[in-house]
Parts: structure tokens; sequence; C-alpha cells
């Protein structure tokens, strides 16, 4: 009996020996074969056709040319809670094996700033692979609401959002609030092309995205304008267009308000990122953020970007990533208790919903 | 017009684009045949072949043909096996496993492609009548608008449920319940998720779909100890299902006409256009006394609206690069990546472009019907299979259609879950239509609800189109009733 013990605990330890030999170690080197004939899941955070969806995409099509073994690569789109479904899915699914990696944007890393008891994910604990950023968000306005925007006593003009959390949507509620733009926020729209829809119905009146393509095809179809931008310098192709700085002027906010602003709107410039698992090996991660960065000298990879995303787009490497997640991220009490103020006063979510 | 017509017609005949639309045909049928796997999850596949082509008409003969017969074979297992082969062929089930348990697959089989053929010509004749009016109509429809639509498909419950009009509702109530399940997609607040990350996205449609129909009916084939046709033969059914077609014309005209009508609103869903024209043909037909005990009607109306819907959910996206659908989102990805800019170019200067896509739709649904109907007769014949082989058929269909929901092995408990639960129903008389449509209509309907309120506050109920929408809903149930008090005070 006694011997059976031993020996079924000597079989655990070798199993275990053995095991760990098999996982991926930090620091250890990976076999040049670890990816032959496995495929990696790429899980997107969006629905299907959105910006977030065609970045996972295209990382799935092009990651695999540049990782030894040229894996397959599979995509999950896990829609919902602006990111918050597929984060909290990661965080308790993601294994340290470097087949599953997650497609995210900057709205999980503002959900993750706004705090609340439905977040079970800590974006600065992920290994970040690198990011796509197609610029600063524009906003923009139907011509026929823009006479109401500085109007008090008219009709007021209505911002759509998926799930009140998009970067952009601080230009709107700080332009309501120190320029005393006459908005009203309406969220709950599924995704890109709904909002597309009801800006043209005019059931919104302003909308905001990164997406030069969506943006200059509004403008060809006349009747709307592009309100300010985001970005601390104008964009490409937007040299008319002021910064949101600019507009705000002598107005524009001083300490713990900007502070939040900017905690608010940090994540915009890190736009598309691509993360691993926590626990993922450096060696692994390494590989990855290699592959990511190497698809920059694809010619049929920047063809594509250019049209899906416009001539602005860039990609960032994994290193730059990873910083700016954990300073957009991290967000003094003073300036948290400032942004769930202010989201109160306009009606947008905060963290503090109850189940 | 003319010109852009021709243009577009000759490069969907060209050797390679007219060989692309024949695979995209053949993919496109087998993923429709077989449960759970959908075309998105096949479009997904092709993405990264397709973008790398330089030739936009043969991505468009590709995926659109792909896209277009999505639901021309699913009717073989939605008539055969009482299991929808994709989610466009749910109502199907209800009078065409009935016809195949009367000894009427062919039929049922041959009635319903015929009936697809039509829904699949009508869908791009509409489409092609309705270029200059696109951008308007699309425009038109707003939350509300929506939300009212979403209404008049829970109205449906009514006409679903038969003789139990209560049950009915209550299980189209449960149906509705089970659609909240999950995270808000609004603020990612959990309901009746219980901490579940599986729960987290909701249940899954398909999973509702084969439970409460594919499991019961095996476990009645089993314990009745027979096959699933009471009559051992084919008889002349096969071209009496496509005679079928024609002596119910009217009815594949309104039909086809629900399913352009569902597929152009982008929002709706893919999944409802069956059930409207099939509720339209119980709300609407004369001796509706059959309906779900093997009416051939029940067969052709949702099959010739899925699809025409397919016509329909191009023109938002070609109109406005709005897509209709997961499918359309697909394919709007492929169509820009080589350089297809949808908009109001498409209607102008591309317009060879959009004729392209009418006559893929065109083309792709008639080699479809071909194939479908070539392999009808033989297919037909496993309902004269005994119990024991078709029941293990059926369950593999299940199991591997429910694990392909979210390929996890919760999968299978809520397989069985949903299982029990139609089996219950089932057995106790309770009809398991409502539940699915409440399941298929639950989200938007609140969804469009919330966005109705907070957008308009109460305004919303008086805009010119939500109160036509909402007369026409008012309408469509009282019509019925006052018919059948009409017909008893007669006789």
């Amino acid at each position: 009996m006694m011997a059976a013990r031993i020996l079924s605990l000597k079989m655990f330890l070798i199993a275990g020996f053995i095991g760990a030999l098999l996982i991926p170690q930090a620091g250890a080197q990976i076999d040049n074969n670890y990816y032959q004939g496995k495929t990696i899941k790429v899980l997107v955070s969006s629905s299907p056709g959105g910006g977030t969806d065609t970045t996972g995409r295209l990382v799935a099509q092009f990651l695999p040319k540049f990782l030894p073994g040229n894996p397959q690569t599979i995509v999950q789109n896990m829609p919902g809670g602006g990111g918050t479904i597929a984060n909290n899915y990661f965080t308790a699914n993601g294994k340290a094996d470097g087949l599953l990696i997650f497609q995210d944007s900057s709205s999980g890393l503002g959900n993750f700033t706004r705090g609340g008891n439905r977040i079970k994910y800590d974006p600065r604990k992920y290994k970040a692979l690198g990011s796509v950023t197609r610029g600063g968000s524009l906003l923009m306005i139907r011509k026929d609401a823009q006479s109401r925007l500085s109007d008090p006593k008219a009709q007021k003009v209505v911002v759509g959002d998926t799930d009140g959390i998009r970067t952009w949507l601080a230009m709107g509620v700080y332009g309501a609030e120190f320029l005393q733009w006459n908005l009203r926020f309406v969220y709950g729209y599924s995704g890109t092309r709904e909002l597309s829809l009801a800006l043209r119905q005019g059931e919104v009146d302003v909308w905001g995205t990164q997406s030069a393509k969506i943006i200059n095809e509004f403008l060809k179809d006349g009747g709307y304008n592009v309100l300010c931008q985001q970005e601390d310098e104008r964009r490409r192709g937007f040299s008319n267009v002021p910064t949101f700085e600019e507009v705000l002027g002598e107005k524009k906010p001083k300490g713990v308000a900007w502070e939040a602003y900017n905690a608010w709107t940090g994540p915009n410039d890190i736009d598309k990122f691509l993360i691993a698992p926590e626990a993922t090996p450096d060696a692994l991660v390494a590989l990855l953020r290699e592959a990511f960065f190497k698809m920059n000298s694809d010619e049929e990879f920047k063809r594509q970007a250019t049209q899906f995303f416009g001539d602005a787009w860039r990609l960032r490497n994994g290193d730059r990533t990873q910083t700016m997640i954990r300073d957009a991220t991290t967000v003094s009490k003073d300036a948290q208790e400032y942004l769930t103020k202010i989201r109160k006063k306009y009606d947008l979510p905060t963290g503090e919903q109850k189940k | 017009m003319l010109e852009a017509a021709l243009d577009g017609l000759m490069g969907v005949l060209t050797l390679e684009s007219l060989s692309l639309m024949c695979l995209g045909v053949l993919i496109g049928s087998v993923v429709g045949f077989l449960p759970g796997i959908g075309g998105p999850t096949t479009l997904a596949i092709m993405l990264p072949f397709v973008v790398t082509m330089r030739d936009p008409v043969a991505v468009i003969a590709l995926l659109v043909g792909m896209d277009a017969v999505g639901n021309t074979a699913s009717p073989f297992t939605s008539i055969l096996i009482s299991v929808p082969g994709s989610s466009g062929s749910q109502a199907t089930i209800l009078d065409g496993f009935a016809m195949a348990k009367q000894g009427k697959a062919a039929r049922a089989l041959s009635a319903s492609f015929m009936a697809s053929l039509v829904g699949g010509l009508i869908g791009p004749i509409v489409l092609l009548a309705s270029l200059p009016f696109l951008r308007p109509i699309v425009l038109a429809f707003g939350s509300p608008e929506f939300f009212v639509l979403t209404l008049w498909g829970l109205a449906m419950v009514g006409v679903l449920s038969g003789d139990a009009p209560v049950k009915g509702l209550l299980a189209g109530i449960l149906g509705v319940l089970i659609a909240t399940v999950g995270l808000d997609t609004k603020s990612g607040i959990e309901r009746f998720a219980f901490g579940e990350p599986y729960l987290w996205e909701g249940i899954s449609l398909i999973l509702v779909a084969l439970g409460l129909f594919g499991i019961p009916e095996c476990i009645e084939l089993a314990t009745r100890k027979t096959s699933i046709a009471e009559r051992q033969e084919l008889g002349s059914g096969f071209t009496e299902g496509i005679k079928d077609v024609f002596r119910h014309w009217w009815l594949t005209v309104r039909s086809s006409a629900i399913g352009v009508w569902v597929g152009f609103l982008p929002g709706l869903g893919s999944s409802v256009a069956d059930w409207f024209a099939y509720a339209h043909a119980i709300q609407t037909e004369k001796n509706r006394e059959q309906f779900g005990k093997g009416d051939v009607r029940g067969v052709i109306a949702p099959e010739a609206a899925n699809n025409s819907k397919e016509a329909g959910s191009y023109i938002p996206t070609l109109a406005f690069g709005i897509p209709g659908g997961t499918s359309t989102a697909l394919i709007l990805t492929a169509f820009v990546a080589v350089g297809i800019n949808p908009g109001p170019e498409m209607l102008t200067t591309e317009l060879k472009l959009t004729f392209a896509v009418i006559w893929t739709l065109a083309i792709a649904n008639i080699l479809a019907v071909a194939v479908c109907m070539a392999f009808a007769k033989p297919i037909a014949r496993c309902c004269f299979l005994p119990f024991y082989t078709i029941v293990p058929i059926i369950l593999v269909f299940v199991i591997v259609g429910g694990f392909s929901a979210n390929f996890s092995n919760t999968d299978l408990l809520m397989l069985l879950v949903f299982s029990t639960l139609g089996f219950m129903m089932r057995r106790h008389g309770w009809p398991r239509a409502p539940l699915l449509l409440g399941v298929v209509l639950g989200t938007k309907m609140e969804l469009y609800l919330w966005l109705s309120y907070t957008r308009f506050g109460t305004e919303w109920l008086l805009r010119p189109g939500v109160m036509i929408l909402f007369t026409l809903v008012v309408a469509s149930v009282l019509f019925p009733i006052w018919q059948d008090k009409r017909r008893v005070k007669t006789t």
C-alpha cells in the first residue's frame, strides 16, 4: 500500500516535471517549431465589421506569416459591454501558451478606468504585443443640427454612442460642460454600422470615430461637418479641422478636470491593441511582438490597412503599447471622482452601477 | 443602366467568376445543409483568401454566391429530421417535419426548393427595382420603427400558439426572458448569468432551436419504434411540391416580399424572416386548420422569405456601406479590401458592380436549387430508415450542431437543458415555436425600446412611421380573429 502511494507520488512528480518542461518558461528559448501545426485564436472585442474587427482580421491574416511554424489563425468575435465581456472572458480563460491573443480597443481601457463591479480584468497586467493607431477621433455633426449647438433654448443636439464610454465622447461632455454646448447623450447602439445609420437618419446628430474612411464618406455625402478633433496636432487630411483644445481656447479647464479629460481620452492614442495573457512567457511574447511589428514590412498588409483605415494609420510596437496602456489606465483618485461626477451629470453610465 | 446591367452580367459570366461562383454555391449549400455551422463562420474562414484577390467581380461571385444560397439547402434537415440547417429555416420545421412524418418528404423538399428559387429570384428583382429609392426607404426606419416591427413579430405568438393561446403567450414570455440572459450589451451588467463566463454572451439561438425540436423528436421516434415517415413511399410528391408553389403563387410572392423587407432593414437580424412569413401565411390564408400539421404552405412561406431576404440585406450594404447582418458585414470587409466602396457610387459610377451582385444572387440561386433538386429524392429516403438507424444520425447532427455554437462542453449541457424543456413542452401540449420566437426577438426588442425611449422620450409613439406600423400590427392581429368570427357566423 505504502509502496503504491510512493509510486503514485513519484509518477505525479514525473508527470509534473514533464508538464513543466512542455509549457514554455519565462526567458526560455522557444522552439522554432512551437507554432507549427497549431492554431492561434484571435479574440475580438467587437461584432464583425467595425474597426476593431477589421484590425483583428488583419492580424489573423498577416501575423502567422511572420511567426516560425506559420500557425493557423481563427477569429472569434465577442462583442458587448464596450469590450467588458471579451476582457473578462480573456482574463478568465487566457492560458500562457500563446494560442489565445486578444484584439481590444480603447473602450476596454476606458471601462477599466471607469471601474465597477463587473470589471474582472486589469489591462496593466496583459502583455501588449503592439497596436494599430489610426489618428485621433473626429467629432462629426449634422449640418442641420449645428445651429442648435450653441442655442440653449433650442432642442438638444443628440450625441449617439455604443456604451457611453468611448474616448471621443469626452469632447462632447467637456464641450457641454465648459463651452455650454447644447447636448444630450444617448447610448446603447450596437456598433459602427448602427451609429452610421442613426446619424444619416437624424436619430443622432453627433458621432465620433477615428476612421478617416468613414468620415470622408460622410463628408462626400454632404450634410455633415467635422466639429473638432482629439489629437494635440491636426491630423493629416483634416488640417482645416480645429483640435478640441483649440476649440476650448481660454475655457480649457485646469487641474483635476483636465487630468480627468486626459485620463478619459488617453486610451484613444493606443486605439486598437493586441495582447497576450498575463502569464505568457517572455520568450513567447518577444516572438509575437516581433511578428506583429514585422507586418509593417508587408506590402499587402500596408495596402489593406490603407484601404480600411485611410493613410494615417501606423503600427506601434509592443513595448511602447505596454507603457501607454499602463499610463492611460493609471488615474488619480481625484480624477476618477471627477470623471464619475461629470459622467453622472450627463446621464452616462458610471462605475457604480449595481448588478 | 442597360449597359451597366450587361457589363455586370459579362463580368459574372467569365470563366473565373463562374468557377468561383460554383465553388461559393457548393460551399454555401454544404454549410446550409449542416446544422450549427452558420454562413458567417464560413465567410470568416474565406476572408483571408478573398482579400488578396484583385478582381472585384470575382470576389462578388464567390462571396455573394456563397451567401445567397445559405438557406437553400437547409430545409433538408429541417424537413427530414426536425433539425434546422440554418437559423433561417426554423419555421420550416413546423409543417415540413409533419409532412415528412406523413410520407410527404419529397413533396415538402421540392416545394421548399422551388419556393427558395422563386424567393431567390424575386429578391434581386426587388433590389433592382428599388435602386432609385434605396436611400429614402432605408432612412425611414429608426429605432422606434424597428421596435414596432419586433412587436409585430411578437404578436405572431398568438398565431403560432394554435389551440393553446395562454400557453403560447407564456412560452413567448419565457423566450424573451431567455434572451435577456448574459451581460447587457449597453452597460455590461450581468443578468441571470450567475457569474458564469459561459452565459455572459447569452444563450445561443441554435442551442435553443436544436434542443426544443431535435432531441424531443428523437425521443418520440425511439419510443414509437418506427421510421420518420408513416408511409414507405415517395409517390408523386416531388412534382406535386413544385406545382404547390405555383398553386400558391400569391403566397410565394408575398412571402418573398416579406423576406426582402426584413433583409433590407439593418437591425432586424437574419432569423426573423422565416417566422414573419410563416405567421403571415397563417394570418392571411384560408383553411388554416392544417398549419402545423403538415400544410405545404407552411413550408413555402418561410423558404421563399429566407432566400429573398439575402437580396434585401444587400440594399443597405450597397447604398450606405451599412451591412444588413453579420454575413454582409464580413462581405463588406472583403469588398473594402478589394477596392469596392459601397455608397452612392454603387448607384452611379460603380453600377456595374451593383449589377454583378444582382446577377450573382440570381444565378447562384438557380445553381443551388438545381443541386438540391438533384439530391432531394435520394436524401428524402432517409425518412424510411428504421428508428435505430435514423435516431443516432439525428443525434450526431444535433450534438455536433450544438457543440459548434461555442465549441464548449457547456454547449452540450445547455443542449440537454433545452432538450428536456422541449420534451416536457411537447409532452404537455405547450407550443414550442413561440418560445423560439421570443428568443429570436427578445434582444432586439429590448434594445430598440431602450433607444426609442432614451432618444425620443414618449414622443416616438407619435412618429408617423410608428403609427402606420402599429396600425398594421393591430390589423394583423385582429384580422384573423374577425375572419374566424365571420366564418362561424356564416356556418
